[in-house]
């Protein structure tokens, strides 16, 4: 089984420094997502695991070899592209097998090896159709086949499904977590959407403005994310965030003490000023007037269908809640807030890290 | 950006690319700048190299061929340019409106363009031939008085030459014109309708403006055009009644050939130049810094 | 063109009366367009006397082959008079060459430009776009030269040669251009599957790009043979491609001018360009549409 580990990796586009310091280990048969938003770097990292992209300094190990100055098609990678790359002028079969061919792979082998794949992904009937005969969903299964066909010790994702529709999205999404579980081979995955990263990853790394800002598991990352990028990034609708500052193990924010779980407090120094988040999902809204919890102004309502998504007002700051759909506001209604006290996320309101 | 490629591929294409860059640089560069190294010396039947300074720059500017030359051409480019964009404007505006038969218009607006300026030529001169020409038609239609001898008068003949080179570019401009035309969002057509503003004000203020780089297109073709202008001169009027239509590339390849003033053609040819980069490179710049690299 | 879209072009209100107009109009234009081509061909079939007596747009009240067959076979095309055909043949054996050498080197070229991150590729570049604006005129002495040390100058390869110079920049921008709108994942996916520099040429940018191929071939075709300076100037006597020759017959008759032995030539070297337009005309307004001709 492979691993891809990456030593102190640097790139550069002549002066400018694309990425610097880069360390990370991704062991055998682990689904890995980078995710972020573009321009944070993620592509360029998987292109220089890939082969397709110079590196200035460091070292990049696949399987335990140094592979940093090894062409892309010796280094035991598959490779599957956002906008598909099909060659256009090949029937699927020609495509499947054309870089078998290349590494003069015997006929008889690369016949059986598609077929195998073909049969997987079940794109038999489409063996002899040109790319331009398939629907966007056909095509990117034909591409995911280009890869398996490689018989890779690892899988290099490059937003594979962002040119599709949301239903075809998801299906794939099932598609690529069963290839994963079928031939535990180590995936690493670019995306800048944070529900394919939530359902597909093993362990996600979050990237911003070319720096690793957290990598661990999806629901580390969801419920102890380590600045309030990654709280804003991951999560829809984003976490909230209000200012205040600490007092006796309360948040004080806009005068109200709102109290906060002795587990997260504890660390805390009173009169810090702090950021305090709180996610839609952790919140209830109080009709009654008993005088606890965060008063605020309704905004917006959204039914959802199984829950409403109400928008509230707290002066100039809105926040996002999920309510039962049973509930009745309307909006100019005066209500209160309760945040779950054990459900609160403090950062640092210079550094916004995770306190 | 550019994907890394291993050094070998690298050397590949370097190969591949140094036949071509040996040419193209010996002969767009270098060969021109001994035109123009030739300019300065005083080279008549062949080529010597005898500094003369600006000599040939001077008489070059005295000599009346070449200003007559020079005064056509700019006198052809700002007639031609203007009306064959006008009427290749309007043609594609009224296209673009959907009309049945497009593509059989379309194919009659353009074929002239893959006809020889050779050919163009001699066909209008034999249609404006004073005697049996259109001017004939006109009078067996009963306008006994009728003439047209544009092409064999001294003031006039230019004009001639005009009319055929807009005959034959119109439909080219047309074209390029309703690619862009073509590349108009429908909704914004959509949005002029429902707020009614009127037909030309439409097209005045929105539609050309966001046609711009198919504008400039027909511009840079059209110019070329100008600077190339030759073989339908040749063809029509010899450059004459006299030198009346005469143009600069015939002036540049009558001396050199004919007359066997080398040094004298290489100055009109090198102010020919200077006159294309002057109006050519700030497009360049100006199209590429609006495009930003493309990789 | 979706014709759904058509309707939301055109106001509702003055469609009649404006729509007839448009028609109108472009039908007179297309009439205007056409006169030339129907004058020559009804002159072409005029015996003298007809045309002296008769009108410039008459149908020819008896049709006469004999002028075709002086034209083809025995005008006079200055001292020789053996009609056309010697041009024809010349004209074929300049542009097939020419043509097939042309794209060959500009699709290499544009190759190398456009995936791989050669030294001073882009100074080559730009030297061959401004190079295409280049007066012909300002390169011709310089080919002269560079022609005649080779021993090329007066022959077959001479003038091939100098029509793939002009040819390639227009040629090499077109297909960097086409690929440089080809997705970087695909160069991507062949470099993991292992194609090395030339595989990936052939075996994927190859195929890919037969419509431009035959963009660029057909306007190619029609330029070369259109073509009157190169072949004047680098052709010689024997070498002299069917527009010269047409040039001379026109030019150097003594004596009373056949008109409709004129015609006949000119309609003669005019049929292989008009065959290839209206046979290819899609490609070949693809070719002017996507700005090929930019060059």
């Amino acid at each position: 089984m492979t691993g891809v580990h990456l030593r102190n990796l640097g790139i550069r586009y002549g002066q400018v420094e694309v990425l610097k310091g880069i360390d990370l280990d991704i062991p055998a048969s682990e689904f890995i997502v980078l995710l972020g938003p573009s321009g944070c770097g993620k592509s360029t990292l998987l292109n220089a695991i890939a082969g397709l992209q110079d590196v200035a300094e460091g070292q990049i190990l696949i399987g335990g070899h140094d592979m940093t100055n090894v062409e892309p098609k010796n280094r035991g990678i598959a490779m599957v592209f956002q906008s598909y790359a099909l060659y256009p002028r090949m029937s699927v079969r020609g495509n499947l097998s054309f870089g078998l061919k290349v590494a003069k792979i015997a006929k008889p082998e690369i016949e059986k090896r598609v077929a195998n794949v073909a049969k997987m992904l079940q794109i038999e009937p489409l063996l002899d159709r040109k790319p331009a005969e398939l629907s966007g969903g056909q095509r990117q299964r034909v591409a995911i086949g280009r890869a398996v066909v490689r018989d890779a010790g690892v899988f290099l994702f490059d937003e594979p499904l962002s040119n599709l529709d949301a239903q075809l999205r998801s299906d794939l999404r099932v598609e690529i977590k069963r290839l994963h579980q079928r031939l535990k081979s180590t995936m690493v995955y670019v995306t800048h959407d944070q529900i394919e990263a939530m359902t597909l990853a093993d362990r996600i790394v979050v990237m911003k403005d070319r720096i690793i800002q957290q990598q661990g598991p999806p629901d580390e990352i969801y419920n102890r994310p380590a600045n309030t990028f990654v709280a804003r990034f991951v999560g829809s609708p984003a976490m909230n965030f209000l200012d205040g500052a600490i007092g006796g193990g309360h948040a004080i924010i806009d005068r109200q003490a709102i109290p906060i779980a002795a587990a997260i407090s504890a660390p805390l120094s009173d009169s810090r000023p702090v950021i305090v988040g709180i996610r839609p999902e952790d919140m209830t809204i109080h009709t009654d007037d008993s005088g606890s919890g965060l008063a605020v102004e309704i905004d917006v309502v959204e039914p959802m269908g199984p829950e409403k998504l109400v928008w509230c007002k707290q002066g100039d700051i809105g926040l996002s809640v999920k309510a039962p759909s049973s509930i009745s506001v309307m909006p100019g209604d005066r209500v209160r807030l309760r945040l779950a006290e054990e459900k609160l996320h403090i950062f640092d309101k210079e550094t916004g890290k995770r306190i | 950006m550019f994907v890394r490629s291993p050094s070998s591929s690298r050397l590949q294409a370097t190969l591949t690319l140094v036949p071509v860059a040996f040419v193209v640089l010996s002969v767009y560069v270098g060969g021109v700048l001994w035109a123009a190294g030739i300019s300065f010396t005083r080279s008549s039947m062949l080529p010597n190299y005898r500094f003369a300074g600006l000599t040939q720059y001077i008489n070059l500017f005295a000599n009346a061929r070449w200003q007559v030359s020079l005064g056509n051409m700019v006198l052809f480019a700002s007639i031609f340019i203007p009306v064959t964009l006008l009427i290749g404007y309007s043609m594609a505006a009224m296209i673009n409106r959907g009309v049945r038969g497009e593509n059989a218009l379309r194919t009659i607006y353009l074929y002239p363009f893959a006809m020889s300026f050779i050919v163009t030529g001699l066909v209008w001169r034999w249609l404006l031939d004073p005697n049996f020409g259109i001017a004939d038609v006109a009078r067996k239609l009963g306008f006994e008085n009728a003439s047209f001898d544009w092409i064999v008068n001294a003031d006039m003949a230019i004009f001639t030459i005009i009319i055929a080179a807009v005959w034959h570019s119109a439909g080219l401009v047309m074209v390029v014109l309703l690619a862009g035309l073509r590349g108009v969002d429908d909704d914004l057509w959509k949005a002029i309708r429902i707020e009614g503003i009127p037909a030309w004000k439409a097209h005045l203020y929105i539609i050309v403006p966001s046609i711009g780089t198919s504008i400039a297109t027909a511009l840079v073709l059209m110019s070329l055009t100008v600077v190339r202008l030759f073989d339908v001169v040749v063809a029509m009027t010899g450059g004459g009644p006299g030198i009346a239509t005469d143009v600069p590339a015939k002036f540049i390849i009558d001396h050199m050939f004919e007359r066997q003033q080398v040094g004298l053609a290489s100055a009109a040819a090198t102010t020919l130049l200077l006159l294309v980069l002057a109006v050519a490179v700030p497009l360049l710049i100006l199209k590429n810094h609006r495009k930003g690299g493309a990789r | 063109m979706n014709p759904a879209n058509a309707p939301a072009r055109r106001n509702a209100l003055a469609a009649p009366l404006s729509r007839v107009l448009v028609y109108l109009l472009l039908i007179v234009i297309a009439i205007v367009a056409l006169l030339p081509l129907y004058v020559m061909i009804v002159t072409a079939f005029k015996s003298m006397e007809e045309i002296r007596s008769g009108t410039l747009l008459s149908l020819p009240r008896a049709f006469g082959f004999e002028h075709w067959w002086k034209a083809w076979n025995s005008a006079c095309t200055g001292l020789r008079c053996e009609g056309l055909k010697v041009g024809f043949v010349n004209s074929f054996l300049i542009t097939v060459p020419s043509v097939v050498l042309a794209i060959a080197a500009g699709a290499v070229t544009g190759y190398a430009l456009s995936f791989w991150r050669v030294r001073f590729a882009n100074v080559l570049f730009t030297v061959m776009l401004i190079g295409g604006f280049f007066p012909y005129q300002v390169l011709i002495y310089p080919l002269v030269r560079i022609t005649s040390t080779v021993g090329l100058f007066n022959s077959l390869a001479g003038v091939i040669f100098v029509h793939v110079v002009f040819a390639l920049p227009v040629v090499t921008l077109l297909f960097r251009n086409y690929f440089a709108s080809i997705p970087i994942d695909l160069f991507k996916a062949a470099r993991v599957d292992g194609a090395g520099y030339w595989r990936f040429f052939f075996s994927i940018l190859l195929p890919m790009s037969v419509p431009m191929i035959a963009v660029a071939g057909i306007l190619q075709v029609t330029f070369i043979w259109n073509d009157y300076i190169v072949g004047l100037v680098f052709g010689g006597i024997n070498y002299a491609p069917m527009t010269v020759q047409l040039n001379n017959i026109v030019h150097s008759t003594y004596g009373e001018r056949e008109y409709n032995v004129e015609m006949a030539a000119t309609l003669l070297t005019s049929i292989i360009p008009l065959l290839v337009y209206f046979t290819s005309g899609r490609w070949f307004v693809r070719g002017v549409a996507s700005g090929a001709v930019k060059g």
